[in-house]
């Protein structure tokens, strides 16, 4: 099998699974009680409303077609990131409202992504190229901690310590309110200085779950024979690290990198909330609570898209980087 | 003893005796066993309803260890007892409970509730109330400096009278303004009525109480920890034990069948895995009633394809080993090969992945109840976590209400971290690494 009919047949998996997740997401919210109609009628005008605004509101939703037609309807719109209105910020397309609060969930988790991805990765090499060492084990237990501490809690002590006692940070909030608009440096001052306590959280308890995968995989491929060949020839270790052992152990790792930025997109709805962040974690959480639902059949859908992108990627990746991978299997 | 509870005892000892060489491993057995003791002994350790019992002391009291002695503690003062209950009749003479409470702190303390038991017959009351005569107490306080201040004047109006600084703000920090002696004088008076004074009872609220104080509404915060202790490794294990079987079957029967049936059904958990896990979670729990039962299903529902996907790829590779072949030879049939043959070998991967899930069940439910999706009528570290959020606690500067709660999550996920690791270890399932 070649190089191509490889990807062929990873594009095909995709897109079925992409059908699959718009199918099962069309159900979840099918399933859901309540449905848009429904709800706006209650929340704006009481429970009357005359029979010809109802008909119309029906039809804006599609409600009153027939079931096969309603997910066929669904489906196709979906497809174009059309997820209709949203019932609460102003009635706007769904797809808007989920762009004017992608940036700044953008900003936070994609910063912290970064940030734990590299210290992640440089860690678990470094950890791995000296097994037993006391930096091993400090590498190791950094990673226990991020399998079990909070985020959102170690936010809440970073916010009592470092933002109420110490006063070093602000309480809440995306960016202050007194900003004088247009001064773009002291905007981007405030808004870095908002997000220190949130994105530390999220580093201090994910970096460490990185590095321990990274290096339980390093530690792995270090025994193997063509390591040490590269060693006997003589090269700088720095090479076999980096060039050799990291480019055997890069499938899995580039599955993790994938699937993180893919999960960026939810946002992280309890850190987001300690620090009262206005991201897609806050937006999600409000959705649920207003039980806006074409807001959050959008957000689900597109982060569907996204991890099966991810893994597209990921096995594309692996198609170029392991040539077995392609030939053999 | 069976040759099968020999054999199986012996593993067991085996295995322990590989167990005992893992610190790590140890260090989380001991953690664990900490967590579970605390559990089983809630009810002789936590006394008090970690919901329902209130004011037990002031709001936001320190834990006593860490308040030094200048922080007021709890007071509980009782009228002489009465052998015999006192007559009194009223007839505008006025009647006096006079009580002595040594008070040794400059700071005043959370609030003061004084409590008067009193008989009476009620037809006779009636019959004056309906003359429009009622009843009436008076509380007065007399200072270490001889000030007399008028703290209550009131209407009876039940044989259990309440007085409680605290639903007037303020008023107890002008009844106690300096350490020494305080007279609390109780004066009942009833145009003629006759009553019967059973006791009077006083009241200090300390700011300073219990193994790790109070909550906002005075509730003792040990208690909701440990009793939260038995809901954390109810969830986190029963959790862990659903979609680990979920995972494992799930991966046998795709693997083991193969072909056309392991493609859906790997394209499905791939469906699963690409649908946002807490926010899904979230939504059920909004929509339906949460209980931990519920909780419990739906972690276990939403966790099983990671562990699916290992077990299908080992059972994909033992299939083609030799010993199932023969297996087959001697006349066995699938259903016998995979239970009796390929599910022994993904066990140790199953119990390794028992521990390392429980962390992952702890952390979402307590996320959830964090959000105060939890079970209403169950504490949980998260639902702690919650309401000190919701009340602004760190605020107050309440650190012994956020800090053990969140500690107590870390530290018993910790220890499922590292018993999985030390299993995995022994039981070093080569074949993962496929």
């Amino acid at each position: 099998m070649g190089f191509k009919e490889y990807v062929l047949r990873k594009t095909i998996y995709a897109i079925i699974t992409v059908i699959a997740i718009i199918i099962l997401n069309y159900f979840i919210f099918l399933v859901l009680p309540g449905n848009p109609v429904h709800l706006l009628v209650q929340m704006t005008a009481g429970y009357k409303v005359n029979p010809e605004q109802l008909e119309y509101l029906k039809k804006l939703y599609g409600i009153d077609q027939p079931p096969l037609q309603r997910f066929i309807n669904y489906f196709l719109h979906a497809i174009r990131f059309d997820f209709g209105y949203d019932l609460l910020f102003e009635q706007k397309p769904v797809i808007n409202v989920i762009l004017e609060r992608l940036p700044n969930t953008i900003l936070l988790l994609g910063t912290a992504t970064i940030i734990t991805i590299i210290l992640g990765i440089s860690l678990g090499v470094k950890a791995a190229s000296r097994p037993g060492t006391k930096f091993d084990s400090a590498v190791v237990f950094s990673g226990l901690i991020g399998y079990s501490f909070a985020s959102w809690w170690v936010g809440m002590v970073l916010l009592y310590f470092l933002g109420y006692m110490l006063r070093l940070f602000p309480l809440r909030g995306t960016v202050s309110p007194d900003i004088p608009p247009g001064d773009v440096v002291a905007y981007i001052k405030d808004l870095l200085w908002h997000m220190t306590l949130p994105v530390t959280s999220l580093v201090i308890v994910s970096f460490g779950g990185y590095a321990l995968v990274v290096r339980n995989i390093l530690v792995d491929i270090l025994t193997e024979d063509f390591i040490i060949t590269a060693r006997a020839k003589g090269l700088p270790e720095r090479i076999v690290l980096f060039r050799h052992a990291l480019k055997a152990a890069a499938p899995p790792i580039i599955t993790m990198v994938a699937l993180s930025f893919a999960f960026i997109f939810t946002g992280a709805i309890l850190t987001e909330s300690v620090f009262a962040w206005e991201g897609m974690g806050t937006l999600i959480w409000q959705s649920i609570q207003y039980r806006n639902y074409p807001v959050l059949s959008g957000v689900f859908t597109i982060v569907a898209y996204l991890v099966v992108l991810a893994f597209y990627i990921a096995d594309f990746l692996y198609g170029v980087l392991d040539p077995r991978i392609r030939v053999g299997r | 003893m069976s040759v099968k509870t020999k054999i199986l005892l012996m593993k067991l000892k085996d295995f322990w005796f590989e167990y005992k060489r893992s610190k790590s491993g140890l260090i989380g057995l001991g953690i664990l066993i900490f967590f579970v003791s605390l559990a089983l002994a809630a009810p002789l350790i936590a006394p008090y309803d970690p919901l329902r019992d209130t004011y037990l002391a002031g709001a936001y009291a320190l834990p006593a260890w860490a308040a030094p002695p200048s922080v007021p503690r709890n007071m509980h003062l009782e009228s002489p007892s009465y052998p015999k209950p006192i007559r009194i009749v009223g007839d505008y003479k006025e009647w006096n409970v006079k009580m002595l409470l040594d008070y040794p702190c400059k700071e005043p303390p959370a609030r003061m509730i004084i409590q008067i038991t009193l008989e009476y017959d009620d037809e006779e009351l009636k019959s004056f109330t309906s003359k429009g005569y009622m009843p009436w107490y008076s509380i007065v306080v007399v200072k270490p400096d001889k000030k007399e201040m008028e703290v209550a004047k009131a209407f009876i109006e039940t044989k259990a009278v309440r007085f409680d600084t605290g639903l007037k703000t303020g008023l107890v920090e002008k009844i106690f303004t300096m350490p020494g002696t305080y007279k609390i004088l109780v004066k009942v008076g009833g145009y003629g009525l006759t009553f019967k004074l059973v006791k009077v009872t006083v009241d200090i609220k300390g700011k300073a109480w219990g193994i790790l104080g109070t909550d906002w509404q005075g509730r003792d915060v040990w208690s909701q920890l440990v009793w939260g202790t038995r809901t954390a490794l109810i969830i986190g294990i029963l959790a862990s034990v659903l979609g680990v079987s979920i995972g494992i079957l799930y991966g046998l029967i795709s693997g083991f069948l193969g072909g056309k049936v392991d493609e859906v059904m790997m394209r499905l958990a791939d469906v699963l895995i690409a649908i946002p896990k807490l926010p899904l979670l979230i939504a059920l729990a909004v929509i339906l009633e949460p209980n931990i039962w519920l909780v419990i299903v739906l972690l276990g529902f939403l966790g099983w394809m990671g562990i699916a996907k290992v077990a299908r790829s080992m059972t994909l590779q033992i299939k083609t080993m030799q010993y199932i072949e023969a297996a087959y030879a001697a006349g066995a049939s699938n259903a016998r090969v995979m239970i009796r043959h390929i599910l022994p070998q993904l066990m140790p991967y199953a119990y390794a992945n028992l521990a390392l899930s429980v962390p992952d069940a702890i952390l979402v439910e307590a996320g959830l109840s964090f959000l105060g999706l939890g079970d209403p009528r169950r504490i949980t570290w998260g639902k702690m976590l919650h309401e000190a959020q919701a009340t602004a606690a760190l605020s107050q500067g309440a650190w012994w209400w956020v800090i053990p709660p969140g500690l107590a999550i870390a530290f018993l996920s910790m220890s499922f971290v590292l018993i999985g690791h030390a299993i995995d270890e022994i039981l070093n399932p080569r074949l993962r690494k496929l």
